[in-house]
C-alpha cells in the first residue's frame, strides 16, 4: 500500500445524488423550492451544520426578540433547491445550495416519519454512486461488494 | 503488484481511498481524482512504497 486517505462526503454532483436516490428507492426531485416539514422553527433543534451563511447570522444576531428570530429561520427553513421524498415518510429532505454544496436539510420530528440520522444511507450510497462515477470517467474498472459491516467496498483497477 | 484502489464507505458514509501497488505520484494523480469527486480529504497517510522508485518497489516485491 502507498497512500491512503480518509475523506468526508460532500454532495455536489446531483447526476450521482439522482442515482443514490435510485439505488434506496427515494426520490429526487430536481428544482423544487421548499420541502415537507412541520412549518414553524421552534428553536427546539439545532440547525443543520452549514445551512446559516454568514450574512444570515449578522441578520439573526440583530433580532431582539426570540420571536422574530424564530420566524427569521422559518423563512430560511422554507427555503431549498432541490428535494427528496423518502418513502413512507411524510416530510422530505431539503437540498440547499452554499457554495458548490448541497446541504442537506430536514425534521426529524417523528410524526414526520425522518429520523436524526435519515441522511446517513444517502451518505454512503452517494458516495459509492460518486466514487464509481468519477472512477469511471477515470478509466478505471469497478467492482462492488457489500462487507460484514455493512460498509460497501469499491475495487478499482485500471481498464487498460 | 498491479495498482489497484479499494474504496470503502462505511454505513454513515465516511470514505477512506487505499491505493496499493503505487509507487510515486501516480498514486497522488489517481486516488485525488477519487477524493476530489467524493468530498474532502481529512486525513492523508503516504507508505514507505510512496517514496520508491518503480525499479526499488519491484525489486521489493522481488525479494518479499
Amino acid at each position: 500500500m502507498s497512500h491512503v486517505t480518509t475523506c468526508d462526503v460532500k454532495v455536489r454532483n446531483l447526476d450521482a445524488l439522482e442515482q443514490a436516490c435510485q439505488r434506496l428507492g427515494w426520490t429526487l426531485v430536481r428544482n423544487q423550492k421548499t420541502f415537507a416539514w412541520y412549518g414553524k422553527w421552534l428553536g427546539d433543534t439545532e440547525l443543520p451544520h452549514g445551512l446559516l451563511t454568514d450574512e444570515h447570522r449578522v441578520k439573526w444576531n440583530g433580532f431582539t426578540n426570540t420571536r422574530d428570530q424564530r420566524q427569521y429561520l422559518t423563512e430560511i427553513f422554507n427555503q431549498c433547491d432541490h428535494a427528496i421524498k423518502v418513502p413512507g415518510a411524510k416530510y422530505e429532505i431539503g437540498l440547499v445550495r452554499r457554495g458548490e454544496d448541497y446541504v442537506p436539510v430536514w425534521d426529524y420530528w417523528q410524526d414526520g416519519g425522518l429520523s436524526q440520522d435519515a441522511w446517513a444511507p444517502m451518505a454512503q450510497a452517494y458516495a459509492v454512486c460518486q466514487a464509481k462515477m468519477a472512477a469511471e470517467a477515470n478509466g478505471f474498472i469497478v467492482g462492488e461488494s457489500t462487507l460484514d459491516t455493512g460498509s460497501i467496498e469499491l475495487t478499482l483497477t485500471r481498464a487498460w | 503488484m498491479d495498482k489497484t484502489i479499494k474504496v470503502t464507505v462505511t454505513p454513515d458514509g465516511k470514505t477512506t481511498v487505499e491505493a496499493f501497488g503505487y509507487t510515486g505520484e501516480t498514486c497522488i494523480r489517481d486516488t485525488a481524482a477519487l477524493t476530489n469527486a467524493i468530498g474532502f480529504p481529512v486525513n492523508t497517510e503516504v507508505k514507505s512504497e510512496f517514496f520508491m522508485s518503480e525499479a526499488e518497489a519491484h525489486l521489493d516485491l522481488r525479494q518479499s
